[in-house]
């Protein structure tokens, strides 16, 4: 994995929590920065439902953020948007062999952004649903990681529940790209472990082929902020600055990841229509009480 | 048919001609010569090309395509040929398609039919990566805003288990990030209207959606009832929502129980604020919610398959489910680990209509190797298609002749998707995906289980993988059920043309199972 070159090990300055809005009743956290004058269309998410995925309009296939933290919800251009994952998130990896995928020792904190959510951090699942991409594509598209750069690790795998051992769907430490199945109309979201704090740039691409035998991708990186020290300024100006594996389509050059040079205006998320869709879709709730169950079982098999 | 030689095919063939197997192809022939990598696929080829063509496979019958290794007489036959087919996507071994990579002259047409095919609309189904998360995904819903009796998101909708009847325990739980389960419903320690089911209840918001584990310890059938509260503001009396109860068929035969199956793609046991009821609301088809439309519980039944049979793990935190080793049915919270891979079960042709559009895609690449052909083989193909036309309906009626209770299909390999898909038998069960797989003790016992608890009168073997099907025949035998053939991937001497394949196998089928 390769370091960022600009990355500033988190130092909290009390002017970024200053100017950092309570969140809205509803769960939208968008962070105006005050200070840059290109400011306006950058949005933090840290709380709430988020997704990555195409859209198709006019013959255009684009990678964006689906933010459902707005009402009604909005698709976001990558480059303005920071996923912050906060120190709510952190979890300690389990003294279980089953989790030595996660590259870490037991008890070591990592955070977690879990495949079910948790109120009190941002939850990115993936989607395959809108609705020109739906009309567009047969089967279903590839989702492909291309490289992470950060701090430290980033596994993303999925507990199927089914008995068996997680699977591992990405891991920054084995070679790129790592391609990914993911069917038409449908909305997944998975567990992300990033191992140390810090910001992080994950260059993903997702590749289809339409009705007509064409194919299409795009590019895009993804870019978090892990840890409440880390200030999200740097997760926006942070530069990909190792070399990307080439895979699916030739990808046209507005669509290879390249971070906003800030320069040009940025357009606050456009308005879908038929948004709508994917407003009725998933709000995945933690279930409470349950939990008081459980800890009386651990305490019994621990006994 | 004379076609240039480069020259690496010449040196290809002096180096191979003391090889002494006749090989089917020449260049001494006015004919196409067409390779194609089974025979299945040279059946089809045949038909399409008529007199015009000779045709030879790499696979011989009786052989297993999965594992076949080619030998020099497969190579020379390479060298030959004006054009070859192969299905592609996995189904035939590694080396049977490098023989046709490395030893095809250029720019001879190298046709991978499956991938080819779905472009004359042929209909691909995705390879089942893990056959337990093939099951229906099943969820719990809030659907409505409850805005009528003054809801907000953060207005709480419970969702609780009041009763469970059953031969076994039933619990819905999370498998949270590092397998720490949390409860939704369990009935191991009874449900208590004292605490408001407190411990077997779900909070959600207005209009959200869950999924979580399904979990099963004993097969047979189960009732689960539910009730809902909507909860507007804390210290508020909660608006009753309704109650039902939903059925669960959890390794025995669903239709013997009634009504409409839900067996597969997207199900949520749905409470409506708006509507003040409870009910499934369901796209067997589907992943998303786009198409999902309301069942009534009454009458209808959520099928847990033996497919989806675990054993308890012995790891921790798992005693609520029993000991470790001890069997569960489990309809999993997350289904995408099914294909990750996208990759297409490569068995096309047997759904008939996936083998038209094979003979036409034949029938074009004939044409553009041999223009001169093009009539002939346009008459050829258009004949063979209403042969196929008149097998598909034979196939579909005489498959549904079979009462649907026993209708299901135990195979030794996952080949059957396509049949299952196109004429309504299940895939009960296979021993391995792959016939190259040796089976696990799990895998056995998973097999035994769905004989017996079906009920199923035979089990089909594809001839060519006798010789390597022990353990579906010995169970098959301890459990007192026939063992039928089935024609999978290969013919033999009694079954040698696509269309006496076909009919056989619906033949069979019926004769075995009705
Ligand atoms: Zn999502
Ligand atoms: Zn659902």
């Amino acid at each position: 994995m390769s370091q960022l070159t600009n990355s500033i090990v988190a130092v909290l300055t009390a002017a970024t929590l200053a100017v950092a809005p309570t969140p809205a009743p509803d769960g939208l956290t968008q962070t105006l920065d005050p200070n840059q004058s290109v400011a306006s269309g950058r949005a933090v998410l840290e709380k709430g439902h988020v997704d990555l995925g195409p859209r198709y309009r006019d013959g255009d296939w684009t990678i964006q953020i689906h933010d459902d933290t707005a009402v009604p919800p909005v698709w976001r251009k990558l480059s303005d948007v920071v996923l912050r994952v906060r120190d709510a998130a952190v979890e300690r990896v389990p003294d279980d062999p089953a989790y030595a995928f996660v590259g870490q020792p037991p008890g070591t904190p990592v955070h977690v952004v879990p495949q079910t959510q948790n109120q009190d951090v941002v939850w990115v699942g993936w989607n395959t649903q809108d609705p020109g991409v739906m009309a567009a594509i047969s089967r279903g598209v590839t989702m492909n990681l291309l490289g992470v750069q950060g701090p430290g690790g980033v596994v993303v795998y999925l507990q199927s529940g089914n008995l068996g051992a997680p699977q591992v769907l990405w891991d920054s430490t084995k070679p790129f790209p790592q391609p990914l199945w993911v069917e038409t109309n449908t909305h997944t979201h998975a567990n992300w472990i990033f191992a140390k704090p810090g910001v992080y740039l994950v260059a993903v691409e997702f590749t289809a082929e339409l009705l007509d035998g064409k194919q299409v991708t795009g590019r895009e990186t993804l870019r978090i902020a892990v840890g409440d020290s880390t200030p999200v300024d740097d997760a926006f100006t942070a530069v990909y600055t190792g070399s990307l594996p080439g895979t699916g389509a030739t990808p046209s050059p507005a669509a290879v990841a390249e971070p906003d040079d800030g320069g040009s205006p940025l357009l606050v998320g456009v308005l879908v229509g038929a948004g709508a869709v994917l407003v009725v879709a998933l709000i995945w709730v933690l279930v409470r009480g349950a939990r008081i169950r459980r800890r009386a079982l651990d305490q019994e098999e621990s006994a | 048919m004379r076609a240039p030689w480069s020259a690496m095919a010449v040196v290809a063939v002096v180096a191979l001609s003391g090889c002494t197997a006749p090989v089917a192809l020449s260049d001494s022939d006015g004919r196409v010569q067409v390779v194609t990598t089974t025979g299945i696929l040279a059946d089809l080829v045949r038909n399409v090309g008529g007199n015009r063509v000779v045709v030879d496979s790499i696979v011989p019958d009786n052989a297993d395509a999965h594992a076949y290794e080619p030998t020099l007489r497969d190579v020379r036959n390479v060298v030959y040929a004006d054009v070859a087919f192969s299905n592609y996507l996995l189904l035939e071994a590694q080396n049977v398609i490098k023989a046709l990579d490395a030893n095809l002259r250029g720019g001879v047409p190298n046709i991978s039919l499956a991938e080819g095919a779905t472009k004359y609309a042929a209909e691909v189904i995705p390879l089942v990566e893990d056959a337990s998360l093939d099951t229906v995904w099943l969820g719990m819903r809030v659907r409505g805003t409850g805005r009528q009796y003054g809801a907000n998101r953060s207005s709480d909708v419970l969702l609780s288990a009041t009763d469970v009847s059953g031969p076994g325990h039933l619990v819905a739980y999370l498998t949270e990030s590092f397998g720490d389960p949390d409860f939704y419903v369990n009935s191991t320690d009874g449900f208590d209207p004292a605490d408001g089911y407190k411990d077997d209840t779900a909070v959600l918001p207005p209009d959200a959606h869950t999924h979580m584990s399904w979990a099963f310890t004993e097969p047979g059938v189960y009732r689960l009832t539910m009730e809902a509260r909507l909860a507007v503001a804390q210290g508020e009396k909660p608006v009753e929502l309704g109650r039902q109860t939903f059925t669960f068929a959890v390794g025995v035969d669903p239709h013997s129980v009634g009504g409409a199956v839900l067996s597969a793609g997207h199900a949520d046991i749905a409470v409506d604020v708006d509507q003040r009821r409870l009910y499934l609301y369901a796209d067997p088809h589907g992943g998303g919610e786009v198409h999902q439309e309301v069942y009534d519980p009454a009458s209808t039944v959520i099928e847990v398959p033996t497919k989806a049979l675990k054993q308890v793990p012995s790891g921790r935190g798992y005693r609520f489910l029993g000991r470790p080793g001890d069997k569960v049915y489990q309809l999993p919270q997350a289904v995408l680990g099914r294909h990750v891979h996208g990759e297409i079960d490569p068995h096309l042709w047997q759904d008939v209509g996936n083998a038209q559009s094979y003979v036409e895609l034949i029938r074009d690449t004939l044409i553009g190797v041999d223009p001169a052909g093009a009539m002939e083989y346009r008459r050829n193909a258009d004949a063979y298609l209403a042969e196929l036309t008149t097998l598909d309906t034979y196939v579909a009626e005489t498959i549904a002749s079979i009462p649907p209770a026993s209708r299901y299909l135990v195979t030794t390999h996952d080949a059957f998707g396509y049949l299952a898909h196109a004429y309504g038998i299940p895939v009960a069960g296979f021993v391995t995906p792959n016939p190259a797989v040796e089976p696990s003790l799990a895998d056995r016992v998973k097999l035994t289980e769905t004989i017996r608890n079906l009920r199923v009168r035979a089990v089909f073997l594809e001839p060519n993988l006798r010789a390597r099907s022990s353990t579906l025949v010995e169970v098959a035998k301890e459990q007192g059920v026939r063992v039928c053939p089935i024609y999978g991937d290969a013919f033999d001497q009694d079954v040698d043309t696509y269309v006496r394949m076909m009919r056989f196998n619906a033949d069979s089928l019926k004769e075995c199972l009705s």
